[in-house]
């Protein structure tokens, strides 16, 4: 991996131009994100409804249908699998196709695959909010929701690993291993964790360290990895220039592989003491491979900063969401222990990494790709749309992130301390931190929308452009 | 904000340049860094790790204190004694000598419980006892006392017999009493229904 020279010597003669290779990428690229930025607009609301019940609970009572208890882990599957899971396809096939110089393998296979996904998705929030939930920590999806979206999953990454074979760039670029890496560990968890949970069905305490492991390795392995995927294709590319140290890059992400999946157990309860204290160690050694590739990056950039986050309407997100993976890997490390257990603190590292880390970086990616695959352009046609999308997810993910994780150390200081009030300190005193993650989710969903609205105006141009005349 | 917006579409062979990698690099800090914290580690796991063992639940207990299994007897007479807490302790008080005043008769040293069998004992307190009784050459006539059988299972009240005839600090010294005696002594006064025993038809009992 030290010389890549993705230029026309390299590749084969039968090597397609890039117009063709994103003619392929046209409509399954742009039908998952397009849903994928809807989903993340619906579970934003669903999640917000939810944090209204935190400190209003007699707001939509009476109705099981909308209750917290069913609320909440629908607007969270709802933005792992509607959202990120889906946008993360889109980034998948999209840099496969470039990186690989390779048309799509079935576009139209990969359309269809991605609409099973997405109504196995509608499905399965239907079903949680009927009260068919799992009880599984981001596996809540029922039985008959799992199944379908695992065939769909099944069919976009065969599709998807059939089409890297068949590139014509042999030479595989940083990006490639993070999303062949993300391709592979999906499947691999997600069968593992429902084969365990909901078809062998495990005794007790086996569960919630299935479940744990599961949820672990969907954030830190599967959408870092995506995530990480996106921050180095775009990230030289928007400074132009070469990917600096990429020994570093090479030790990073064997090191996070390694390390990644044994983190974000460290706070289960009742399971021997050794899984929860391996867990913790390995939440402080995670620091190591992050640290590594953000360096990378960072020397990348160095100097570029500056000038690229006011001309590159992309590089903003993917600046944003680097410092935010840094951010809440050293927190989760500092304080994901024994201390913030049973508080807040665990959902603010969820929410940020589904809608920070990775949210972000596909947001701002997308904001690449979509006007290229629709009208042809550099940016979206409406330059205050995505000022406004950026601005309002990153005030978006702030609240949320901050106000969950104020709240969690409230709560935690009140479960440190036998005087304190437990009703006062850590359910009605943390309202006005859940009232900032109320507005928060509100900004996501503000945000989601500009970005659609954004795109439709792109795919109206384009269809102006291509066929309105015709018609 | 870029500056080319409102460019036309351009043509579709424009120079499009993918991200490339540097030569060289390669760093070591990630090791050395990886190596100290990883030193680290090892202190947190040997510390609240629990020596990896299964059955150590608590941070900082690296082994368990030994729980060599106890014989039946003695788990028998400690159940006995929780249960005697909770269900005869009320009457019979925690020392078992009862309280003449208040007309409840003993059981330590008494002779209805020190017998070479628990006949009698196991099916007072499956039925329990009313009017006039002699216990150590005291008259007691009392109605109040409840029946287990519905209450205890058989091993229970083998427990609680254990304890009552085995107790030394009473001065009690009978040995182990089986849920086998006592099932067949509850299937054989099931006639009984809820009736009490007295101590006249009790006395036939050995």
């Amino acid at each position: 991996m030290t010389t890549a020279q993705p230029s026309s010597q390299t590749a084969c003669a039968a090597a397609p131009s890039v117009a063709e290779v994103e003619a392929s990428c046209r409509l399954p690229v742009l039908f998952l994100a397009f849903s994928g930025a809807a989903w993340l607009c619906a579970g934003a609301v669903l999640a917000l409804l939810a944090s209204v019940q935190l400190y209003q609970p007699a707001f939509m009572e009476g109705c099981a249908w909308v209750t917290y208890g069913r609320l909440r882990p629908a607007a969270v599957n709802a933005l792992t699998y509607g959202f990120a899971l889906q946008t993360a396809f889109a980034l998948a096939l999209w840099l496969i196709a470039r990186l690989g110089r390779v048309e799509l393998v079935a576009p139209l296979g990969l359309t269809i695959a991605a609409k099973f996904w997405n109504i196995a998705v509608t499905v399965g929030v239907f079903g949680i909010l009927a009260g068919d939930a799992t009880g599984f920590d981001l596996l809540e999806f029922p039985l008959y929701a799992a199944l379908p979206l695992f065939a769909s999953y099944a069919c976009i990454a065969a599709w998807a690993l059939v089409t890297l074979h068949r590139r014509t760039e042999r030479e595989l670029y940083v990006s490639l291993w993070f999303v062949l890496a993300a391709l592979l560990w999906f499947p691999w968890i997600l069968s593992t964790a429902q084969g365990l949970l909901l078809g062998w069905q495990v005794p007790g305490v086996v569960q919630a360290i299935v479940a744990g492991w599961f949820g672990n390795n969907l954030l830190q392995i599967v959408l870092t990895s995506f995530t990480l995927a996106v921050l180095f294709y775009f990230v030289p590319k928007a400074v132009k220039r070469p990917l600096a140290n990429p020994g570093l890059v090479s030790a990073g992400f064997w090191l996070l592989l390694l390390i990644g999946g044994w983190c974000g157990l460290s706070q289960l309860a009742a399971v021997p003491a050794w899984i929860p204290s391996v867990s913790g160690a390995a939440n402080v050694l995670v620091i190591v491979p992050v640290l590594a590739l953000l360096v990378s990056l960072w020397q990348t950039a160095d100097g570029k900063i500056a000038e690229s986050w006011k001309s590159n309407a992309t590089f903003r997100f993917l600046l944003v969401a680097a410092i935010l993976l840094l951010g809440v890997t050293l927190c989760t490390a500092v304080f994901g222990g024994h201390y913030t257990q049973f508080t807040f603190f665990a959902t603010a590292r969820t929410d940020i990494v589904l809608l920070g880390v990775f949210g972000l970086a596909a947001l701002g990616a997308l904001h690449y790709i979509v006007p290229r695959l629709t009208t042809g352009e550099d940016e979206l046609p409406s330059e205050g749309l995505s000022d406004l999308a950026f601005w309002a997810a990153l005030f978006g993910v702030l609240a949320v992130g901050i106000g969950f994780s104020l709240a969690g150390f409230k709560q935690a200081a009140v479960g440190a301390s036998a005087e304190s009030k437990f009703l006062e300190g850590a359910v009605t005193g943390v309202a006005s931190n859940l009232k900032l993650v109320t507005v928060g989710y509100g900004a996501m969903a503000v945000a989601a929308l500009a970005f659609l609205v954004n795109f439709g105006l792109a795919a109206r141009r384009c269809c102006l452009d291509c066929c309105g005349g015709a018609r | 904000m870029s500056k080319n917006k409102k460019q036309p579409a351009p043509a579709p062979e424009r120079a499009e340049t993918e991200p490339t990698i540097a030569a060289g690099g390669g760093s070591a800090w990630p090791f050395v860094l990886l190596g100290v914290i990883l030193f680290g580690c090892f202190l947190h796991v040997e510390n609240t790790g629990g020596a990896f063992r299964a059955d150590v639940y608590q941070a900082g207990m690296k082994t368990p204190p030994p729980q060599a299994d106890e014989p039946p007897e003695v788990k028998a007479f400690k159940r006995g004694a929780q249960l005697y807490a909770a269900g005869c302790a009320g009457c019979h008080q925690a020392t078992g000598l009862g309280s003449a005043p208040l007309n409840f008769p003993p059981l330590a040293g008494s002779e209805w419980v020190l017998r070479e069998k628990p006949d009698r004992l196991v099916r007072i307190i499956l039925n329990a006892i009313e009017g006039p009784i002699t216990v150590k050459q005291v008259a007691y006539d009392n109605n109040a006392m409840l029946q287990f059988k519905d209450i205890y299972s058989d091993e229970d009240i083998a427990a609680i017999a254990t304890f009552v005839r085995g107790n030394a600090e009473w001065g009690n010294s009978f040995g182990f009493v089986t849920p086998q005696q006592v099932k067949v002594i509850r299937d054989a006064s099931a006639s009984m229904g809820s009736q009490k025993w007295r101590a006249e038809t009790l006395a036939p009992i050995p």
